[in-house]
């Protein structure tokens, strides 16, 4: 028997660890999350069997571009955790990836599982016993009041002013309607649509901006993934290691060393970063190399930012300029050019893109001038005055705001009346509720009785 | 010694519906009123009704209860508020004779079968272990009776203040009432203090009305009761507009140190909605003037109310700023505006059926649970008459969802939230406003008024018929077809609208935000003979707010969910799983009744709903079994009025 609405929706979560991993998997629960994430996985047949594993590509709904190669085990109604028809989708270990895939599975219609939600699930629909449930429920309270690391707690300072502002925005608005509602007899000045259509615009850049500040917070919260790459023997490893300082990759004289990926992880700043070496990219028979050269393109994809590494020696050739080139359509990269130690003092600098560091993994010499810039480029994002969400339970419900807000612009631009326009601005209000935690219908009240004087 | 099964303390409004809910339900009522003059006496505006107010009488009606019918007997001037705005925002408003009202009420009053009525003062409540059966009335005489209700208004310990005099009484030329308020007390009651003001009363004839502007009423009367003729019943009286100025301002801020207000010389909170002319002078002091009207008492009587200028400065003080307004330069005050402090009870230590939590079979309703509003205080009586008479006759509580009516807005409010200034209604506290319009009244509560039984069987076949009559217009709407030419064009274009490129029904036409009814009719409307303004302005209600009518249904499907879930009152908070402190603390505080109540109880959050669901599938069998029928009366009582055909309009 299900008493809240939100019992019905179909809920997703990550069921592995966070971080990098070997594979992630996320669960999904709901009585008809198959069909509902058809556009999804479309290689499911129409009706599964429970508890078969199937293969096939997760796909963006509307362009079909492949997300991942992943394995989906399903289970039907009564034989899942939750009891309810169920998937476990297996993705590669990619946060980024399965950071994606999961938004997706918001845009066809599911939602993120609130702490402590699928063992509700699984309790109302008798999986498992009261003591299991309420052991479950505890932990679920406790870990609500512990506090996170420092960073998020710093943003969450920031963010929720801005979140602050966009609620006084839309109660101030609100209670402006309403008085027009409840007061119109006491002499109070007509609402004018033009003045309300600047008013609501300001609040949806506001949310907008904040909403799209998504992505840039989960650097912080995810933490920084820097590829390293560059041609065979460019100086890869070398540099790697003394950024971290300790001999972490093989580095020898041949191109081709780095067979497989290398990571590891250190603070640039406050963001925790992990250096991803690769195989140096180039075309190759040896196979084991071909399989180094095709993770390095993979890497290059589940990566923020990329550190393209050329031999100052051999100069920026024409090749790299082509791999860079190809990088840079899709995410930020800095050049560097490494082995500086050996360049003779008056041997000019080829023309690089930029930004570039000329730097000596051997002497160290630029190396400081690079980790600084690295954490530069994105603490400066993270300073900005916006705040940034953190959380995917944030950036649900605040979309939920921009929606009644665009949508209350469409009802203003029409000159609709105040009493529908109100139930767009109550709508997004009720989402900041439960943002906040708080309840402020009273709080719209109060404004109509600051800023008009009305009364008998 | 008397006795009778129901005592009701006070004669105001929420003591009048009370105490002819429970004589019609046919229990032996005693109405003891410490002035007989003063039954149904309006204390402060003279006026029913406004945004919100408006709609509880028309509900207040619709179940039986007399509000509507005294209004419409009394109405001098007759107001339709926000005419031009959309349909659920639209409200009445009836500025009534004084004393045609009271001697309406006296008169319905006295003769009542089955209800007796008493001038005198109670002095204290009867009472054994946690139940009370009676009252003890100051001349040391006795009533013994099975319940009590309380509507004793503003008079509990009241003092009224002008200046730096005070005087007992809850209204000019009333006593107070002392001794209850203390022997709530005793029992544990948080008793609480509140204060709210009323302006002077000025002669008429003093008065220089040239300087003034006339205010009429509307041509078009919509009684509130369906049961009054649709003719106004008396003469209309006109209403004039005028004025503060910065002259007021100034002799008002200058001796804002001798206002009882200012000087914290009164406790108690006033209410935001009714400042004084102080507050506003000093909150919206860019303010140059406000604007107050000037009503009439009466068709016979000299007073005239001075509305928006309610105040407690010293009477030559107020004096002195009278005479700064236009047409008021040689006004003689009949009576000063004052202000009252007056103490109340705090609701959330009243159940949902109005009955108090602490004590047995005593019932409290009115401004003693700290509202404001004639309107606000009938309804409330209405709602612990019934209950009260039912909780005797051993029938479910009387009980109506937020989504019902604005009465249960009210009821919900007060019992969940509690209040800190005297409550009153507006159509904002109403989160399924669009349901709740004055044009659907009959719709949302026939079926309910029909099961309480204050009024007669023909009248719901009545109603009925009205009912399907709009299904067939609405029907008729969808079947016939506008056809695109030059003239229907014309007309759509006039009126700002996109012209036909294809046949469209009317019905699709109407749901356009700039075409009403009316037009329907210029484009060749389909014929029917409609001239019930009730039965086409429900048509079109239902077409233009289709779509979001449909999300609130939703909506309110939702939370008659949350609401048939009901919470047992031995439920042990401390042993739910889950949570947080602040929200045990809450939940035990204020014992909510069904899962819906306590989702809206401010800091309880969804996860705490999740926890107590959890906690109750658990522990199935740990429910008291006397909880147990309660339970189920608080579901069934809930879920009466259940959407009808699926849909309240």
């Amino acid at each position: 028997m299900s008493y809240l609405a939100r019992d019905k929706d179909i809920i997703f979560a990550l069921a592995t660890p966070p971080g990098h991993g070997a594979i992630g998997v996320v669960r999904v629960s709901g009585e008809g999350c198959a069909e509902i994430c058809r556009p999804l996985l479309g290689f499911l047949p129409k009706t599964p069997v429970s508890h078969k594993v199937y293969y096939g590509f997760f796909k963006d709904p509307k362009t079909a571009e492949k997300v991942d190669e992943v394995l989906v085990s399903y289970f039907s109604r009564g034989r899942s955790y939750t009891g309810e028809e169920s998937l476990e989708i297996s993705f590669h270990g990619s946060p980024t990836l399965i950071e994606a895939a999961m938004m997706k599975l918001g845009d066809v219609g599911c939602r993120p599982a609130d702490r402590g939600e699928f063992t509700y699930r699984a309790y109302m629909n008798d999986r498992i016993d009261l003591l299991q449930a309420e052991a479950v429920q505890s932990l679920v309270q406790s870990r609500n009041s512990q506090v996170s690391h420092q960073a998020l707690r710093q943003l969450e300072g920031q963010l929720s002013g801005t979140i602050q502002e966009i609620k006084l925005e839309i109660i101030r608005l609100l209670a402006h309607l309403e008085a027009n509602i409840d007061f119109a007899t006491e002499g109070l000045e007509a609402i004018n649509f033009e003045a309300l259509n600047a008013w609501i615009n300001n609040i949806e850049l506001k949310i907008t901006r904040l909403v799209n500040s998504y992505s840039a917070g989960k650097v912080l919260r995810d933490g920084l993934r820097v590829a390293i790459i560059g041609c065979p023997n460019a100086g890869k490893s070398s540099l790697m290691n003394a950024i971290l300082g300790k001999n972490r990759a093989i580095v020898s004289e041949h191109a081709g060393t780095t067979r497989d990926t290398l990571e590891s992880s250190q603070y640039f700043g406050q963001i925790l970063s992990t250096l991803v070496d690769t195989a140096g990219l180039r075309e190759t028979d040896d196979s084991i190399e071909k399989e180094g050269v095709l993770r390095s393109v993979e890497t290059i994809e589940a990566s923020d930012l990329v550190l393209y590494v050329f031999d100052i020696l051999k100069g920026w050739t024409d090749e790299d300029q082509t791999h860079y080139d190809k990088i840079l359509k899709s995410r930020p990269v800095l050049v560097v050019g490494s082995k500086k130690d050996l360049l003779a003092a008056e041997v000019k600098v080829p023309a690089l893109p930029k930004p570039h560091f000329l730097v000596s993994s051997l002497t160290g010499d630029g190396l400081i001038g690079l980790t600084q810039s690295i954490e530069q480029m994105f603490s400066d994002t993270l300073d900005g005055d916006g705040g940034f969400l953190i959380s995917a339970r944030q950036h649900r419900l605040l979309s939920h705001v921009q929606n009644c807000v665009v949508a209350a612009k469409g009802l203003i631009l029409e000159r609709f009346g105040e009493e529908i326009i109100a139930i767009e601005l109550r709508e997004a209000l009720k989402n900041l509720n439960d943002l906040l935690g708080i309840d402020l219908s009273e709080d719209v009240i109060s404004k109509i009785f600051s800023d008009f004087c009305i009364g008998k | 010694m008397l006795s009778c099964e129901v005592v009701v303390i006070g004669g105001g409004h929420a003591g009048i519906e009370a105490c002819l809910a429970t004589s019609r339900l046919g229990l032996s009522t005693i109405l003891v009123t410490s002035n007989l003059d003063r039954i149904g006496y309006m204390s402060c505006n003279p006026a029913i009704g406004g945004l919100a107010k408006g709609h509880m009488v028309r509900e207040i009606d619709a179940l039986g209860g007399e509000m509507g019918l005294a209004t419409d007997h009394s109405t001098i001037q007759f107001k339709r508020l926000n005419a031009t705005k959309g349909p659920a925002v639209r409200g009445s408003r009836s500025q009534c004779d004084k004393q045609l009202y009271s001697e309406y009420m006296k008169g319905v009053v006295q003769r009542q079968v089955g209800l007796k009525v008493i001038e005198s003062e109670v002095k204290s409540l009867l009472l054994e272990g946690d139940s009370c059966h009676g009252v003890l009335l100051s001349d040391g005489s006795q009533i013994s009776s099975r319940s009590v209700i309380v509507t004793t208004g503003t008079f509990m310990n009241a003092v009224m203040h002008m200046g730096g005099e005070q005087t007992a009484g809850g209204r000019a030329g009333d006593k107070a009432t002392v001794g209850l308020s203390d022997q709530l007390r005793s029992y544990g009651f948080v008793v609480n203090r509140l204060k709210t003001g009323t302006p002077a009363r000025l002669i008429a004839d003093s008065i220089d009305w040239s300087k003034t502007t006339p205010q009429h009423g509307d041509p078009t009367f919509y009684p509130f009761s369906f049961r009054s003729p649709r003719q106004l019943q008396q003469p209309q009286t006109v209403c004039y507009l005028s004025y503060t100025n910065e002259n007021t301002h100034d002799i008002i801020r200058k001796n804002l140190h001798l206002s009882p207000m200012y000087c914290g010389a009164i406790e108690g909170v006033g209410p935001r909605y009714c400042p004084s002319i102080e507050d506003k002078v000093t909150r919206f002091a860019e303010k140059a003037s406000h604007q107050t009207f000037l009503e009439p008492e009466g068709l016979n009587t000299n007073l005239i109310y001075l509305q928006g200028i309610s105040t407690s400065l010293p009477a030559a003080v107020q004096n002195e700023f009278l005479k700064t307004i236009p047409g008021l330069e040689a006004v003689k005050v009949a009576r000063y505006g004052y202000a009252v402090e007056y103490d109340f009870v705090e609701p959330t230590q009243i159940q949902m059926t109005l009955e108090s939590q602490g004590i047995d079979n005593l019932f409290l309703a009115g401004q003693i649970n700290g509202t404001s509003g004639y309107e606000e205080a009938a309804a409330q009586g209405l709602w612990a008459g019934l209950n009260a008479a039912f909780k005797i006759i051993d029938r479910s509580p009387f009980l109506l969802r937020r989504d019902q009516a604005y009465m249960g807005v009210l009821i919900d409010d007060l019992v969940t939230k509690g209040t800190k200034e005297p409550y009153r209604m507006f159509t904002s506290r109403a989160e399924h406003r669009l349901v709740l319009r004055e044009d659907n009244t009959l719709d949302r509560l026939s079926d309910v008024s029909e099961q309480v039984g204050l009024l007669g069987t023909e009248t719901f076949s009545i109603l009925k018929s009205r009912f399907s009559m709009r299904d067939d217009i609405k029907n008729n709407l969808i079947k016939s077809i506008v056809y695109p030419n030059d003239a229907t064009n014309k007309i759509l274009i006039d009126k700002g609208s996109a012209p036909l490129l294809k046949p469209a029904s009317f019905e699709v036409l109407l749901r356009r935000p700039e075409i009403s009814w009316a037009t329907l009719e210029a484009l060749g409307g389909p014929n029917f003979a409609v001239t019930d303004v009730d039965v086409f302005e429900g048509v079109e209600i239902d077409v233009k707010y289709s779509g979001y009518i449909k999300r609130q249904l939703d909506m309110i499907r939702q939370s008659v969910k949350m609401e048939s879930l009901a919470l047992p009152r031995s439920l042990n908070y401390g042993e739910v799983q889950g949570l947080s402190a602040e929200e045990r603390e809450k939940l035990v505080e204020k014992k909510p009744e069904t899962l819906g109540v306590a989702s809206r109880i401010s800091g309880v959050n969804p996860s705490a709903i999740q926890a107590i669901l959890v906690y109750l599938k658990g522990h199935k069998s740990n429910t008291g079994t006397g909880d147990r029928t309660w339970k189920k009366q608080m579901r069934k009582s809930y879920l009466s009025g259940e959407l009808r055909n699926g849909s309240p309009t």
